[in-house]
């Protein structure tokens, strides 16, 4: 068993005062009791993410071009701790682990609105009804885009947690579901902190808090049996936090600080790298990837992009490409050549002008297209130029000189 | 030395280099049968030149100044046709030494010193001005040799420059880039360590359960690797 330690830095980084485009601030204006009690739960889930602990087995299952997957993973999340995922290999004793190390403390992120705002700014949510995932009675919540339903979400009514997703893409095909088939609480859940809304950036002076509901997050195991009796008071209680909790997001809406801070950041080391791409991916973070990783290219960055669904990494390598990359397929996307690998995460591999550039990501296909066509490409026509004007050239001189 | 075989050809027409051209006259001084075929050459390039050019026929001619289009016959041109060979000041628009064909003639373009794809072997018609016409028609008029010799070199300096400028605005600083082969494995770890605390991405992206190198274990999961990483907003 291998472990991995992992720092848990992107809900840190998610931090208050995440882009709210006007888009959104008009979805919040239209928002519902239900779309409010859905963010509410969305926003449980998040915090049971990181304070709950917990184990149980989890299946994971990715449908792409390439092909299916099926994972099985024994998950294991201390209590305001760390998580480990061990994975098991299909038909082997072997099996790996990955550990993802706590935030500081026991604290969960420093933006508790982080992931959710990304979620509602690409999507609305809204309720879906009921269901058991492992035995335990959850409420659904469906993610929409437009018309269409982008995921479905699955959330214990006792803990909050995230028992099952389902994420589909534009056609409304199922691409990934992950749902755990046993889950046990462990302990009693961590006291929610003082939760704070609104940018924390430094500097910006800009903070508010808010309280969630302790009596949502706290419940223990031995309380689940009580989660149904009274559900419509907390449905009730779960309606006024969310409704809250969209003035919140209404008012984040305003700030731009993540986005502008990680390019910013991108631009002092001489890489730029676009604030967002299509399809709601905002950039959160950038960072230098270790030399060793790269040698010989200078700087290479890595910048993460997530719309609250799926993440999405830019790799950006001074240079050009060296011919086919292994393994990978060439494919014409809006018109450049790409390399692709269409398994789950999909890697996208192209040159970008004088860098080369790779996408990975668990997005829909769609979303990794569009996203990609926005990067920087080479012109196709560009390379031969030179070529194309010796041959004009060419021609000029026989007209005016015929003797050669 | 062996006898000069194609090589008369370009003896008389004095495309040999002087090196050469050297050798195969000190060739010929003990070499009469290349002496007689040097002779014999000169002799019939001599007469091919002396021959007047060929008349088409009326009907051909006609029909040749049909292709102008709608408008009528394009006007005729005088002077050279690119790809032809020069003519002879003699034969240019003015000289009143020889006279001068009113009708089209038919010109073949010669071969030429560039490459073999950029050949472009091309008869063109040539209706040259009327008799006696001391100036070229309206509509096109032509530069001397030389101006067009200093026109095309000027023009092939100045687009190699714009290709050089082209080139160096491309290649941003003049050294080559290098040569990149992206570590895709690698990256798909790299998107896993930064992906999977999203909390609504329930499994880490590209993590895929394949036991990981202790150097990768060191590398993603010291703290210290993470060189110049931005600390995002609150942090």
């Amino acid at each position: 068993m291998i472990r991995v330690l992992v720092p848990l830095r992107l809900p840190l980084l998610v931090v208050v005062g995440l882009v709210m485009l006007p888009a959104a601030t008009a979805a919040a204006e239209t928002t519902t009791d239900d779309d409010a009690t859905a963010l509410t739960l969305l926003s449980r889930a998040e915090q049971a993410s990181f304070s709950l602990g917990y184990e149980g087995t989890e299946v994971i299952s990715t449908w792409t071009p390439a092909g299916t997957t099926t994972r099985m993973l024994d998950v294991r999340q201390v209590r305001g701790g760390s998580k480990w995922l061990t994975v098991r290999e299909t038909g082997s004793a072997q099996e790996s682990t990955m550990v993802w190390q706590a935030h500081s403390g026991e604290s969960g992120p420093e933006d508790p609105l982080g992931p959710l705002t990304l979620l509602s700014h690409a999507y609305q949510v809204k309720l879906g009804g009921t269901g058991v995932v492992a035995g335990r009675e959850a409420t659904v919540v469906v993610v929409h885009r437009g018309s269409r339903v982008a995921a479905k979400m699955w959330l214990d009514d006792s803990t909050g947690l995230l028992l099952r997703q389902e994420v589909m893409d534009g056609a409304g095909r199922l691409i990934r579901a992950a749902s755990f088939v046993d889950v046990r609480p462990t302990g009693t859940p961590l006291v929610p902190r003082q939760r704070t809304a609104g940018s924390s950036t430094p500097g910006t002076g800009t903070e508010r808090t808010r309280s969630v509901p302790a009596s949502d997050t706290d419940r223990t195991e031995a309380e689940d049996s009580a989660g149904r009796s009274d559900r419509s008071t907390s449905e009730s209680r779960l309606r006024g936090t969310g409704l809250s909790l969209v003035a919140e997001l209404r008012a984040a809406s305003s700030e731009n600080t993540i986005e502008q801070t990680a390019s910013e950041t991108a631009r002092s080391w001489g890489v730029d790298l676009p604030d967002a791409l299509p399809g709601g991916f905002s950039l959160l973070k950038v960072r230098q990837l270790d030399p060793d990783l790269t040698p010989g290219t200078g700087i290479a960055v890595q910048g993460t992009y997530s719309d609250g669904l799926s993440a999405l990494s830019v790799f950006r390598q001074p240079g050009r490409l060296g011919g086919a990359v292994p393994e990978l397929r060439e494919q014409n996307w809006g018109g450049s050549p790409v390399y692709v690998g269409g398994e789950w995460p999909v890697r996208v591999v192209w040159q970008g002008g004088d860098t080369v550039l790779t996408v990975v990501s668990d997005a829909p296909l769609e979303g990794i297209r569009a996203a990609v066509e926005a990067l920087p490409h080479d012109d196709p026509g560009a390379d031969n130029i030179l070529a194309r004007i010796g041959e004009g050239m060419a021609d000029i001189v026989v007209e005016l000189v015929p003797g050669i | 030395m062996s006898h000069l075989g194609d090589r008369i050809t370009d003896l008389v027409d004095g495309q040999l280099s002087a090196e050469a051209q050297e050798r195969a006259h000190a060739h010929l001084a003990r070499c009469p049968q290349c002496r007689a075929s040097v002779e014999a050459e000169r002799l019939m390039k001599a007469r091919l030149a002396g021959m007047p050019a060929p008349e088409p026929s009326e009907d051909l001619t006609q029909r040749l100044l049909s292709l102008g289009g709608p408008q009528g016959p394009l006007a005729p041109r005088v002077g050279h046709v690119p790809g032809s060979p020069r003519p002879r000041p003699a034969d240019r628009p003015g000289s009143a030494d020889r006279p001068r064909s009113a009708q089209p003639v038919l010109v073949a373009a010669g071969p030429t010193r560039l490459s073999a794809a950029r050949r472009r072997p091309f008869s063109r018609v040539l209706p040259v001005s009327p008799r006696g016409s001391q100036r070229p028609p309206a509509g096109r008029t032509r530069r001397p040799g030389r101006t067009r010799l200093a026109v095309a070199v000027l023009g092939t300096l100045g687009v190699f420059g714009l290709g050089g400028v082209v080139h160096a605005t491309t290649q941003a600083g003049g050294d080559s880039p290098p040569t990149v082969v992206p570590p895709v494995d690698s990256f798909v770890l790299e998107h896993a360590t930064t992906s999977g605390d999203l909390p609504f991405a329930d499994v880490p992206a590209g993590w895929d359960g394949v036991p990981v190198s202790p150097g990768d274990v060191d590398r993603t999961g010291s703290q210290s690797s993470l060189i110049g990483s931005n600390s995002g907003a609150g942090r």
